[in-house]
Formats: C-alpha cells, sequence, structure tokens
C-alpha cells in the first residue's frame, strides 16, 4: 500500500516537475533548429525562462468570456491535466508502477483519447467562433487518428499477447525488441503519435496562423498554461508507452541487477521520443484538414488493418 | 520508384536531416539590447547641427532646409548678431514628422546640418521628441568626434 502511493507520488511529481524544464529545451531545440539561440536572457542560456513564464501566467489576469459556458469554462483545462494524469499514473517507468493494471495498455489510450474531449470542450464553451472551430476540428482529428492507432495497438497485443506493460516488457526480454517485429506499427505509432498529443505536423485544434491559437484562444493565465501541462504530460506519457512497446522499456545491460538502471533507460528511451517531437514541429508545416482526415482514412488505416496479418503471423511463428 | 519513395517518406526524412544538421551550426542572432551591429558608414539617424573645430555652429539660418523638406521638420528663429550676421535662437527638428530622407543635408549650402548614426531615440512622451538647438549641437559634438575616430582608422 505504501509502495504504491509512494510511487503514485512519483509519477504525479515527475510529470509536474518534467514540464517546465520540458517547454524550455523544446524552444531551445526549435530555436537552434532555426539557427536561433532560443530564450537566453533569464538565468544562464536561459534556463530560468520557465521559471519567468510561470510567474507571469500566476499574475495575469484571469478573462472568462461574455456569454461563455462558465462551467466547462473553468472545467476544460483541468479535464486536460487530470486525463493526461490519469494515463501517466497506469505506465510503469522502470519498477515504480503506480497503479498495476492488466489492462493498462488500452486505459492509457481510453485515457488519451479523452484529453482531446479537454480540447473539445474548451472550444466548445468559449463562445468564440475560432475556438469553437478548433474544438470541431479536435472532435474530427479524434476520428481520423483513433482507428489506425487501435489497430495498431492491436497488432502489438496480439504479438504480446497481454495488455500488461510488465508482460509486453518480459515478452521483449525474452524475443527481443517489438520494434524488430512490428517496424510498420512503430512508424504508424510515430506519426500517430503526434495527432495524439496534437503536436504538428497535426496540431490542427492549435492551428495559430488560422485560427487564432485555436481551443485556447480565450483562455489566459493559470488556466491557459494547464493546457500545456496537459499536452505536455501527454507528450511524456506517449514516449514512455513507445518506448515501452517498441524498445523494451526498461530493460538494457545490467537493469536486472540494479533496477534503478532500468528507470534511467526507460527515461533514455522516453526522451529520445520526446526530442522527436521536437524535431518534427521544427521540420514540418501543418497538414490542411482534410490531407489530415486522407492520410488517416486512406493511408494509415489500412496499412495498420494489414499490419494485423502480419501480427498474427508473427505470433504464431515465435509460438 | 515515387511509390517506394513515399512509401519510405524519404522526402521527410530529407526534411529532418535538414533540421537536425541546424541544430548543430553556429546561430546567428545578435543579442539586440546588448550587443549591437554597428550602422553603416552613410546610415541616416537623427541630425545634428555640424560644428566648427571652434565649437561653433555653420548654420547660417538661410531656411533652405526647412523650405526643402517633404515633412516640414524643420524650424529656426534667428536674430542679427553683433557683426550684422544671422543669428540661430532656436532650431527645431520634429522627430515624431521626420523621416530621414536627408533632404535637408542635400540642400544645405554650408554643410551645416548632418545625419549622425543614432537610430535609439526612443522617448516615453512625444514633446521630448521635439530636438532644440542645444541637443542639435550636443549631437554635433558626438558627429565630430565620431568623424574623427573615422578618420584614424
Amino acid at each position: 500500500m505504501m509502495e504504491h502511493l509512494l510511487s503514485m507520488l512519483f509519477i504525479v511529481v515527475l510529470m509536474l516537475v518534467a514540464v517546465p524544464p520540458i517547454t524550455y529545451l523544446e524552444r531551445k531545440v526549435l530555436g537552434h533548429m532555426q539557427q536561433r539561440p532560443g530564450p537566453m536572457v533569464v538565468g544562464p542560456h536561459g534556463v530560468l525562462q520557465p521559471l519567468a513564464d510561470a510567474i507571469k501566467l500566476i499574475f495575469k489576469e484571469d478573462v472568462i468570456p461574455k456569454g461563455a459556458d462558465r462551467l466547462l469554462f473553468v472545467l476544460a483545462p483541468s479535464f486536460s491535466v487530470f486525463a493526461a494524469l490519469l494515463a501517466a499514473s497506469v505506465v510503469p517507468i522502470g519498477f515504480i508502477n503506480a497503479v498495476p493494471m492488466k489492462s493498462a495498455l488500452l486505459f492509457v489510450m481510453a485515457m488519451s483519447a479523452l484529453s482531446i474531449y479537454a480540447l473539445f470542450l474548451a472550444g466548445y464553451s468559449s463562445n468564440d467562433k475560432y475556438s469553437f472551430l478548433a474544438g470541431m476540428r479536435a472532435a474530427a482529428q479524434v476520428l481520423g487518428f483513433e482507428l489506425p492507432l487501435g489497430f495498431a495497438v492491436m497488432a502489438l497485443v496480439i504479438l504480446y499477447g497481454s495488455f500488461d506493460f510488465n508482460e509486453i516488457v518480459k515478452w521483449q526480454q525474452q524475443h527481443g525488441w517489438g520494434l524488430l517485429y512490428q517496424p510498420v506499427a512503430f512508424v504508424l505509432f510515430l506519426i500517430l503519435m503526434a495527432a495524439e498529443v496534437g503536436r504538428p505536423p497535426f496540431d490542427l485544434p492549435e492551428g495559430e496562423s488560422e485560427l487564432v491559437g485555436g481551443f485556447h484562444t480565450e483562455y489566459s493565465g493559470m488556466r491557459f498554461a494547464a493546457f500545456f501541462f496537459g499536452e505536455y504530460i501527454n507528450i511524456i506519457v506517449i514516449s514512455l508507452v513507445v518506448s515501452l512497446l517498441f524498445l523494451g522499456g526498461w530493460s538494457g545491460p545490467f537493469a536486472d541487477k540494479y533496477p534503478v538502471l532500468g528507470v534511467f533507460y526507460h527515461l533514455l528511451k522516453a526522451a529520445f521520443f520526446v526530442f522527436l517531437t521536437f524535431w518534427l514541429r521544427a521540420t514540418f508545416p501543418r497538414y490542411r484538414f482534410d490531407q489530415m482526415l486522407s492520410i488517416m482514412w486512406k493511408i494509415l488505416l489500412p496499412v495498420s488493418i494489414l499490419n494485423l496479418f502480419l501480427a498474427a503471423a508473427e505470433a504464431l511463428l515465435v509460438k | 520508384m515515387s511509390v517506394v519513395k513515399k512509401v519510405l517518406m524519404v522526402d521527410l526524412l530529407k526534411g529532418m536531416k535538414v533540421t537536425l544538421k541546424t541544430m548543430f551550426k553556429p546561430t546567428v542572432t545578435v543579442h539586440y539590447p546588448f550587443e549591437k551591429v554597428p550602422p553603416r558608414e552613410r546610415f541616416r539617424g537623427i541630425h545634428a547641427l555640424k560644428l566648427n573645430p571652434d565649437g561653433s555652429y555653420r548654420c547660417e539660418a538661410c531656411y533652405l532646409c526647412a523650405e526643402m523638406c517633404p515633412s516640414n521638420v524643420i524650424d529656426m528663429e534667428m536674430t542679427e548678431g553683433k557683426d550684422g550676421k544671422k543669428e540661430l535662437v532656436d532650431f527645431t527638428v520634429d522627430l515624431t514628422r521626420c523621416l530621414f530622407c536627408g533632404l535637408c543635408v542635400e540642400a544645405c549650402p554650408r554643410d551645416a546640418i548632418v545625419m549622425t548614426d543614432v537610430y535609439e531615440f526612443s522617448q516615453y512622451s512625444a514633446d521630448k521628441l521635439i530636438l532644440h538647438k542645444e541637443d542639435l549641437m550636443e549631437l554635433g559634438r558626438y558627429y565630430l568626434e565620431r568623424e574623427k575616430k573615422r578618420g584614424r582608422e
């Protein structure tokens, strides 16, 4: 019991503490990819920039627009954070497993799909046409990416024979990394990961250029920040999940003897995928709405369904 | 061939290679308030009354600069001096209207009005942007010094 509480505390604190440095790193990486240094003024190389941002956001006036649905408007940002934290709670990091769950993978998928509802509710309750359009886009994006993502996950479940992350890692320790068996699912996952957390090139609900910021147009202060907490926690969780599913999670040299090393490996692998989201953001422009849907429905969905057969064949062979 | 290219996402990977390479290139940013790019030699900043080496102004109040100015920036007041020459009481340059075209400098027959390389002159109130004779002579001293430095280089 005590152990569970401690690991739960660890996960929540890790997620909340990791977000400000990640925003800083993102701005740095993004800056250098465009040959500029990123934040430089606050502290050495701008390391205190997240702190300055936090102070600014805390003291900002909190505006609720006239005619907004006040209850939903207030609830939407916290919904975003809590959906992300719930997803984080079932993901084991090394030996730290806050909520051991037999169907953890399913739960993560469900929760990160729910976090899109936060964007939708925010857009719907803002009483602003741009936010509303962004909310609609968020809803349509769920329809787009949920199916191929579900099929990609199902292929892995067929292969591993379990929804439990511990089982999945055990399988990979025996047979080798999932990446070797399911490269197609891996690529699908990388593409859909961006759509799931609403990052470029699939950041349609956020569209600064055409929707004035999208779903968070009307938000300010800490409510605005809460959306970003949700988004970045989602990125961390999805990165952890991808490294669990494809890169063997916490397995690595000497990880059996020293469990702490396993935690380190897992976080390192996840860090690569977090970096990948920055990288994609720096490289690709946003897809247009119809392009996004046609990619999802016409290409990724058939590919993910065909991939199921591959997974089934592999599962038979491995047995 | 193009199908293979699309399936392997060659073009997308090429793009990602470019951004990754750029990440390790040195940055080109000039950290402006801390670092400044020196202005070009013929940069047209705010005006100055050019001074003789003895510190007197060269202006003879002929009004040619004021006539030439397209935005009516320059105005002056003058009296008759002891030796019968015109003498400036005040010389005003209204920077709120100036477009830094340099026509006043072109017009001046005595090379009395010049443009410095000062481009940071923002103020909290508009009336501080109207420069008077003393301000312009101060700028003239700055201009002389800069000219000396340039001559040495």
